[in-house]
């Protein structure tokens, strides 16, 4: 999975529609134009299209992904590898539960090779002041490393908005979860 | 799908593609095997002749490793890379009674081979099997899945040994190196094993004439499998239909590049099976009492069938998935949970008509029993997508009373609470 993050990166990259990475600084910062967050500590994030991706210490070892309004038919990972479009994978539909969002979820990591995708906990939680939807998930990556990861999102004005955080099981995940739970509780729209 | 390492590309091509050797008799070390079989078993079952074959590269003997100064070493050591990999692997099956039972297939066909072969669950939809040449062989679940009894599982790993014993992994490192091809091993992407990943490919003209040859080895492979597998004691007839049951699910699958690949890499479909049907009436007097294996399988492989499924559905091939679920269903094993996979299938491709056909599917799963206490809240989703609440909330009723400790309860009584939109 990370490679596969690492690979979708790197291909944007030279698509020269990906920004490379730049440092974030711990004050309020806006999130693809669509709300903003209080970051604690400063991130490294790059920015690809209506998606960011944060890491504090490399992609390979945890990645806070905020999706910043999917449309109707849109996918998250819109390519394989490297260009090839992803024809198979499954795309979002404005008419979703959050069972079904967290289904779409699932099947999206599932193809893009992470192994054992796994949600657990769907439940009601708030996305910045609104009421939205949140839930855990693990996976194993193709090398054999176990991640976990929780997943806030919400349903607003027919797009789907997330804000995904996954890392290592072993040490990272336990170790930056909370400080990612305050992040994500500072969502404010700015749309 | 990973783009492999140059180290994998070489073996995974290596375990794809073909020898350039001419279809001389194949030549088989098997007697041992012979060996093993029960007193009761009909006469020796034939191997194909040892032919003089101009310089044939020789059949591999048990526990046979190659010279350290050989070419083919480097190939082993490559190999025992891409194992370690493999061990260590987020999608390896670790369950011990699965591993148990296909290593036990394996040991049955394999005979003296058995220690040289080392299988590897590979949690996966699709159906794949791959050998490497130093013996490590990786099966897909999706085979798992897709074979309906032991006989037919046994067609593929045996036509696994075949490629193993018969080293075509070495014959096809020689053939591309004397292609002046050996750049096409560290260019082409395939993933670890098998035809769903060739879709990684570059170099496609080098690779097309590579698959041109790999007609010959995949003949060889069919037709020593199935030797193996009759003096192994099961069903020869079981060979064909497992390659007329992945026809009819790659028919179905119009669009799939899939398609187009495994048929250009394995010989023709008609000639396949009728040769094989052929192969089998030729070896089935040999065969004592032609055995199915369809309880054991069934014992084996029935606990993780869903699983396996879910699997599948996260894939979304629906098109590969709807004749395969209608055969398991016929098959009657775990019918509830066949019909909910069904069901699933429809409430997730969501094309018009579907909402009625997953109700109908998760109904006749209810009657069959058996299925997940999700067929509920599923059909919930179908009812809410049709805008009738009242079903939708009866249906969500009945999942929280049977998982009352479901992880989503929290939002399943939300949405039960909210008013109608």
């Amino acid at each position: 999975m990370a490679r596969f993050l690492i690979l979708a990166f790197a291909a944007a990259l030279l698509a020269g529609c990906v920004e490379g990475y730049k440092l974030v600084s711990p004050e309020r910062t806006r999130v693809v134009n669509a709300f903003s967050v209080v970051p604690q500590t400063s991130w490294n994030r790059s920015i690809h299209g209506r998606v960011e991706s944060w890491t504090l210490d490399g992609p390979g070892l945890q990645e806070l992904r905020f999706v910043a309004g999917l449309d109707n038919g849109d996918r998250l990972f819109p390519t394989r590898g490297f260009a090839e479009p992803a024809k198979e994978a499954p795309a979002f539909r404005d008419t979703m539960t959050p069972i079904e969002i967290a289904e779409f979820v699932a099947a999206s990591y599932s193809q893009a090779g992470a192994h054992e995708f796994r949600t657990r906990n769907l439940r009601p939680a708030k996305f910045g002041p609104d009421d939205g939807f949140r839930f855990d998930f693990s996976f194993a990556t193709e090398g054999g490393l176990e991640w976990d990861g929780f997943a806030v999102g919400i349903v607003r004005s027919k797009r789907l908005y997330l804000a995904q955080f996954s890392a290592i099981r072993l040490h990272f995940f336990e170790r930056d979860r909370e400080a990612v739970e305050r992040l994500v509780g500072t969502i404010r729209w700015e749309t | 799908m990973k783009p492999a390492s140059p180290g994998v590309a070489v073996l995974a091509l290596l375990a794809l593609a073909a020898c350039q050797q001419p279809a001389t008799s194949p030549t088989l070390a098997i007697a041992a095997a012979e060996a093993t079989r029960p007193a009761s078993a009909g006469p020796p079952i034939a191997m194909p002749s040892l032919a003089p074959d101009g310089g044939a590269i020789a059949h591999l003997k048990p526990a046979e490793r190659p010279p350290i100064s050989s070419d083919e070493a480097g190939l082993w050591l490559l190999s025992d890379k891409y194992e370690d990999q493999l061990r260590t692997s987020g999608s390896m099956v670790r369950d011990p009674a699965l591993n148990d039972y296909v290593k036990g297939v394996v040991c049955r066909l394999a005979g003296a081979y058995c220690g040289d072969i080392r299988v590897y669950l590979v949690r996966r939809p699709g159906m794949n099997a791959s050998m490497v040449p130093n013996g490590t062989m990786a099966v897909w679940t999706g085979l798992l899945l897709r074979a309906r009894n032991e006989a037919q599982l046994a067609t593929i790993l045996a036509h696994e040994i075949g490629h193993y014993l018969r080293r075509h992994g070495v014959q096809a490192m020689r053939d591309a190196r004397d292609k002046s091809a050996a750049a096409l091993f560290f260019s082409v992407g395939f993933g670890v094993v098998g035809v769903p990943a060739a879709g990684d490919l570059v170099a496609l003209g080098l690779v097309g004439s590579m698959y041109a040859f790999s007609r010959d080895n995949e003949r060889e492979a069919d037709d020593i499998g199935i030797r193996i597998m009759a003096r192994a004691g099961y069903d020869p007839r079981e060979a064909a239909k497992v390659w007329a049951n992945l026809i009819a699910e790659v028919k179905n699958d119009e669009e799939s590049k899939d398609r187009a690949i495994f048929f250009a890499t394995h010989p023709e479909r008609e000639e396949r099976l009728e040769t094989l049907a052929a192969l089998a009436e030729s070896l089935l007097p040999a065969v004592a009492e032609p055995r199915l294996g369809r309880a054991e399988h069934e014992a084996a492989i029935g606990p993780h069938r869903l699983g396996f499924l879910i699997d599948e559905l996260q894939h979304r091939r629906y098109a590969r998935l709807e004749p395969l679920l209608g055969m398991l269903a016929a098959d009657g094993f775990r019918t509830g949970e066949v019909r909910y996979a069904e069901g699933e299938m429809y409430r997730l491709r969501g094309k018009e008509g579907d909402d009625a056909k997953a109700l109908a599917a998760y109904e006749a799963a209810e009657v069959s029993g058996g299925a997940p206490a999700e067929l509920y809240r599923s059909a919930g989703l179908v009812r809410l997508r049709q805008g009738d609440r009242a079903k939708a909330v009866s249906a969500f009723a009945r999942y929280l009373e049977l998982l009352p400790d479901a992880t989503d309860r929290e939002m399943i009584r939300m949405m039960m609470a909210q008013p109608t939109s």
